[in-house]
């Protein structure tokens, strides 16, 4: 993988790379869950990640959240050019869980206005603040960009209401705004809408492509993507449809055939771009069908699967597709 | 026949609803079963040891206003011991939260705690109050350092219970927004346990009036104990009885006032029961 990595990496010089697994492996005592993967991921993405139930993509997205390290190898995270690797927990890094949105005694406005109100100020410097009149002033100005990014989520109706009279969906996007107004090098989203109906689905996917759409209009503007989403997921066509790029991890691998004496774990089977959706391109559904079939064939159903046969990303993205989204500059292939 | 039935059946049945007036009805049912239970046991023929409700009647009287001596019992022995309970209720509570808080966020604080105060709190306080005289005297603090000591451990693992409850995942997203320890403690997890920590305040009280009455009886000289302590002594059930019934009131209303509270300072709240 690495040195295929490396090939890849030559024709696109310019690609930011936000996040680089580098030959991760995560074992819980005896049991190894994640073995020998390695991933970059540009800033800009959308990558879905799909895999059997329990094959480890929680633990994945815990480790680059900064909850786990790896048994072995390093993940580092691109900051303004600098690459460092991830040491606990850290506000470049958001986290979106599936059993859990947001505290419940802070009402949705007040939840978002959180976390600036956490990093930028201290309780000292709150209380001395009260005194000197500039905390409220400071307080305000959060107040005022949570608002904005709630109104954006379509919550406007839901500022002042306090959780327990949120839906599902509506906590969850709350918890998306929270992180996003943090303005993280990567957003994780485990699963995020795994508990909501298909209608409710629905609005909470039209939001992660209106910020799809966002990335897209800073990349045709010559600027950075603001957003880089992983994002888990148990629905095929959800992976397709929300991401621009889809990995799979299974545990079904040839490792023997790669020199491993003792099953490494799950490990990356499949990587391909995905198509791209906005508002006023329609979805074709036929298209996500033949992805999410060919998916499930592999990720799900496969056996002994050689992890270069699907893992095919950075050829493509060599090869011209999904250039766009990757290379921070330059127009969208479609 | 079958009417009665239909009416009464919802009442069996398990998990069943049961309608407020109902619930209301029922209630005055238990009332009236006590005192109906009550009336037959003190007008039995070979009742010589309950008061009769006229005698009950006029001990209630003497003890708001005592006509001989003009003393309000009620009044002036509400306000002695109180003037005890509070303060010790509010030390019990500050060392407990503190405690449990912290338990609840630190392993170590856990490890270091959690098999003390199971400890503590299986020593009744009132075995032990003469220790408590020899060191404190008959003072003020002594009636604090016993319910202090009786129900701090009983604070600081309802509020230890409480803040253990909330998952790692708001841990894990409270540090990546950048939250001091203190923050995570203080700022957040604290008003989210709030409710819980009223209620384990709340239910602290009952013990508080034990132990406050237990000091009183054995060294007071004022005091809802010592009040008690002098009618058992001359054996005035009539004045007992009525005296309990006022300490159940109490009980009650402190219970309203911590319920009017939670709804106050946490009106995100609501119970799961309902
Ligand atoms: N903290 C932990 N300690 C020990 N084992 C763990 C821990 N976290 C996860 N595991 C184990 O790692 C494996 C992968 O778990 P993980 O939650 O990452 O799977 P998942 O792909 O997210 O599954 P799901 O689809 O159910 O969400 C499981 O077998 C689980 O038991
Ligand atoms: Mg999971």
């Amino acid at each position: 993988m690495v040195q295929k990595g490396d090939k890849v990496m030559n024709p696109i010089e310019c690609v930011d790379i936000t996040l680089h697994c580098d030959n991760v492996h995560k074992a819980f005592e005896e049991q190894r869950v994640l073995g020998d993967i390695t991933l970059k991921i540009a800033r800009g993405q959308f990558v879905s990640i799909i895999g059997g139930s329990g094959c480890g993509k929680s633990t994945l997205l815990n480790m680059i959240h900064g909850t786990f390290k790896p048994t072995q190898g390093r993940i580092l995270i691109n900051k303004d050019g600098v690459e460092t690797e991830i040491d606990g927990h850290s506000r470049e890094r958001g986290m979106v869980f599936q059993h859990y949105s947001i505290p419940p005694h802070l009402t949705a406005i007040k939840n978002v206005a959180l976390g600036p109100m956490l990093s930028e100020t201290s309780i000292p410097g709150r209380m001395l603040g009260r005194v000197t009149r500039s905390w409220p002033r400071l307080s305000r100005e959060h107040l005022q960009k949570a608002e904005e990014w709630l109104v954006r989520f379509g919550l406007k109706d839901a500022l002042h209401k306090y959780p327990h009279k949120l839906s599902g969906g509506m906590k969850q996007r709350v918890a998306i705004a929270r992180e996003l107004i943090m303005e993280p090098e990567i957003l994780l989203l485990d699963e995020p809408f795994g508990a909501l109906d298909e209608e409710k689905r629905t609005d909470a996917q039209e939001i992660l492509l209106s910020l799809y759409e966002e990335n897209m209009q800073a990349i045709t503007r010559g600027e950075k993507p603001p957003y880089t989403i992983i994002f888990v997921t148990h629905s095929l066509q959800e992976a397709v449809l929300v991401g621009d790029r889809v990995i799979g991890i299974s545990r079904n691998w040839d490792w023997q055939s790669e020199g491993f004496d003792r099953h490494p774990g799950a490990s990356v089977v499949y990587d391909k771009v995905a198509p791209i959706y906005s508002k006023d391109t329609p979805i074709d559904s036929h298209q996500i069908e033949l992805q999410a079939k060919e998916l499930r064939g592999v990720v799900l159903k496969g056996s002994n699967i050689s992890r270069q046969t699907y893992c095919t990303f950075w050829d493509e993205v060599h090869n011209g597709r999904g250039r766009g989204v990757m290379s921070g500059h330059g127009e969208r292939d479609e | 026949m079958r009417t009665l039935i239909k009416t009464f059946k919802p009442l069996f049945i398990i998990r069943g609803t049961v309608s407020q007036r109902w619930q209301i009805a029922i209630f005055f049912l238990a009332i009236l079963s006590i005192i109906v239970g009550y009336s037959l046991m003190a007008y039995a023929k070979d009742n010589k040891l309950l008061p009769t409700w006229d005698m009950l009647f006029v001990g209630l009287k003497r003890i708001i206003t005592d006509p001989e001596t003009g003393d309000h019992y009620l009044w002036e022995d509400t306000i002695n011991s109180f003037s005890r309970i509070i303060p010790a209720v509010g030390i019990a509570s500050v060392i407990g939260i503190v405690i449990g808080m912290y338990m609840g966020v630190y392993v170590a604080a856990e490890a270091f705690f959690s098999r003390i105060l199971t400890f503590i709190s299986n020593i009744a306080p009132t075995a032990i109050i003469v220790l408590f005289i020899v060191y404190f005297g008959y003072q003020f603090k002594m009636y604090v350092a016993v319910i202090v000591f009786g129900i701090f451990p009983v604070i600081a693992k309802t509020v230890f219970e409480a803040v253990k409850e909330i998952g790692d995942e708001e841990i894990f997203s409270l540090k990546s927004l950048n939250a001091s320890s203190s923050e995570i403690v203080w700022t957040v997890l604290f008003p989210q346990v709030l409710p819980q920590i009223i209620s384990a305040i709340q239910q602290a009280f009952a013990p508080a009036i034990i132990y406050v009455i237990s000091a009183e009886w054995v060294s007071g000289s004022s005091g809802f104990g010592y009040r008690l302590f002098m009618f058992s002594r001359s054996s005035l059930l009539e004045l007992t009885f009525p005296y309990l019934l006022y300490l159940g009131t109490v009980g009650v209303v402190t219970l309203a006032v911590f319920n009017l509270a939670t709804r106050i300072l946490c009106p995100w709240y609501r119970k799961e029961t309902k």
